[in-house]
């Protein structure tokens, strides 16, 4: 059974604490991704699950095992490298073997495993070749093959496409996704791109300045951020955030525009607060409030539309095509139901 | 030719100047087949007579042996120990690892006249005069610590990472060591080991302080002895001379591939 338990781990570098108390459950066979801004600690998380740094406080299980002090090639753990880590003086074929050799492995076994692995993943050409003679989507593969032949308990990947171009990210991206469903099982994938994190993930963890702000699988987050931050880090393009102050009947942002709310949380009538509302979330309405447009950017199957409104600049997405030009007024409102409210202060969601 | 006019006078320029320092090379070799022992001797006769006594009446063989015997001990011992070091100031961080490179390396400045008196006191005490472990330990701490610098620049320059992988795939940290950098520290390491090898071949104060007895002598000792030895033949010494250079120079020839590859990959990354 390959769950992985984070219970309240933290790290310090010297006198720096740098993870502040991180518990996250991860289940057998589940896609877990660490998202979150460069430098919020998920690199160094995966690091201490896979064994390369110590941790602080906290424990850390890998099945029924605590492996706070066990060292990484005992934790039955791979590890997929940002920059691949292929051995350069070593063919591919010997690249996928390395763990198993030094397991002591029958050479028979090796062959045929490191054989299976690479027709899986299209590497039976390059077999023989060396990584620096290699594309970079191939050398990905290859870190991958070499990850998969040791049938591990849990994968680990570090921010494994971030070094290829965008088409090839999108590609690959598919086949980890293919792959995971194909062999089932527990991955830890981390990155800084939330698109990847969304597409991919059973779950992701948000991570920002070394503690976990909300765990979930990917529409909750969506639908429902707990705090500013995942609002703001989920979703492309960003949410839009207008502060002013919660009524009654709707959300006061200046002396004549009141915005539509589907109902005020209990007791904070004439509270000050957030107003997050998606780009993709507003529609034209005849009844709704006036905004000057700034840009309009058409990609073909939306139309992005910056506007401003009471001196504040929002971005639309509309899925129609709009007519406006830099200057017009339009009519925008945004859709009730689809409103999310933050406190001011603190940041945290208003139920 | 020359497409470029630069270019042909660059030639020139490095081909002056490259004639500037075989000259003194290719007028030792003409006077080593100078059987007259005449040191502006105007006579065309050529002979390999100088090289013959030099080779069978000489103590040349056995200088060369143990030049080659001392030579080579050093460099495994200074290579084994600069690795070990350059591995943990590139990999480990302490309080003080910079000052202590800094410390080896202005350490490693200091003139060796001013540390032979002791040095051979110290020998003496030991009854270790005439042997070879003196020599061998003496002229690694010497170069240990330009050694140590090199290699650490090399390290440097090879990612962590890989060392990960495979801790990751199954490796103790010294078996990453042995598995996966040295084969990538190879060119390092031959550059190292050459240079380290010429420059005991070449060393003289230390050598000539440390091994009086002439079957324990370095070829550089040796030479400078036939001088005295024999009166002034000068035909002789010149044979002497380039028997001498033959061995770094033959593995200067078969390594030089990897040494212009092992001083330039650590630059270009």
């Amino acid at each position: 059974m390959a769950t992985v338990e984070i219970r309240d781990v933290r790290k310090a570098f010297g006198v720096t604490e740098v993870i502040h108390g991180v518990s996250v459950d991860i289940q057998d066979g589940e896609f877990v991704t660490l998202v979150g801004p460069s430098g919020c600690g998920k690199s160094t998380l995966l690091r201490m699950l896979a064994g390369l740094e110590s941790i602080t406080s906290g424990e850390i299980r890998i099945g029924p095992r605590v492996v706070n002090n066990v060292p990484p090639k005992e934790r039955d753990i791979a590890m997929v490298f940002q920059n691949y880590a292929l051995y350069p003086h070593m063919t591919v074929a010997d690249n996928m073997a390395f763990s198993l050799k030094l397991r002591r492995a029958p050479q028979a076994e090796i062959a045929k495993k490191v054989n299976r692995v690479a027709a899986s993943l299209g590497l039976t050409k390059l077999l023989d070749r060396y990584p620096r003679q290699l594309s970079g989507g191939q050398r990905q593969r290859v870190a991958m093959g070499r990850a998969i032949v040791r049938n591990p308990q849990v994968f680990l990947f570090d921010e494994p496409l971030s070094n290829l171009d965008a088409k090839l990210r999108v590609q690959m991206r598919t086949e980890i996704k293919e792959l995971h469903q194909r062999l089932a099982t527990t991955t830890i994938y981390v990155t800084h791109d939330q698109i990847e994190a969304m597409t991919m993930a059973d779950k992701i963890v948000v991570m920002h300045d070394g503690i976990v702000e909300q765990i979930g699988a990917p529409l909750d987050l969506y639908d429902h951020p707990d705090n500013l931050f995942v609002a703001g880090f989920i979703g492309s393009p960003a949410m839009n955030f207008l502060h002013g102050t919660i009524e009654s009947s709707g959300f006061r942002i200046s002396d004549d525009t009141l915005l539509p709310i589907s109902s005020a949380p209990p007791g904070t009538e004439g509270r000050k607060a957030i107003y997050g509302v998606r780009p993709e979330h507003f529609e034209l309405s005849s009844g709704g409030v006036p905004a000057t447009v700034v840009v309009v950017e058409p990609t073909g199957s939306e139309t992005q539309v910056v506007v401003r409104l009471c001196g504040k600049e929002v971005v639309c997405l509309f899925r129609e095509r709009i007519a406006a030009r830099p200057g017009e007024t339009i009519y925008i409102s945004p859709l009730p139901h689809l409103i999310h409210l933050f406190d001011e202060k603190s940041g945290r969601r208003l139920q | 030719m020359f497409r470029d006019r630069v270019a042909l006078w660059m030639y020139v320029v490095v081909g002056l100047a490259s004639l500037v320092a075989i000259l003194p090379l290719a007028w030792l070799f003409v006077l080593s087949l100078d059987p007259t022992q005449g040191v502006a001797s105007t006579s065309t006769e050529l002979s390999l007579r100088n090289y013959a006594a030099v080779v069978f009446d000489s103590f040349m063989g056995r200088y060369l042996v143990n030049t080659t015997i001392v030579a080579v001990l050093t460099v495994i011992c200074t290579l084994i120990s600069a690795c070990l070091g350059a591995y943990a100031a590139s990999r480990f961080r302490f309080p003080g690892r910079e000052t202590v490179m800094v410390g080896l390396l202005i350490a490693s400045m200091t003139p060796v006249i001013a540390v032979l008196v002791p040095l051979y006191a110290y020998a003496a005490k030991l009854q270790m005069l005439n042997t070879y472990h003196v020599r061998i330990i003496v002229f690694t701490a010497w170069q240990l610590p330009g050694t140590l610098w090199l290699i650490r620049a090399f390290l440097d320059a090879i990612p962590i990472e890989l060392e990960e992988a495979a801790l990751v795939d199954g490796c103790s940290r010294f078996g990453a060591f042995v598995k996966i950098v040295l084969p990538l520290l190879r060119p390092g390491l031959i550059a190292a080991g050459l240079i380290v090898f010429v420059y005991v071949w070449n060393e003289f104060i230390i050598a000539v302080s440390l091994a009086s007895k002439q079957d324990m002598r370095l070829v550089s000792v040796g030479l400078y002895f036939y001088l005295s030895d024999f009166g002034v033949e000068w035909g002789k010494i010149a044979a002497g001379a380039i028997i001498s250079i033959l061995p770094p120079a033959i593995l200067f020839f078969l390594l030089q591939r990897h040494l212009i590859h092992g001083l330039s990959a650590g630059a270009v990354k």
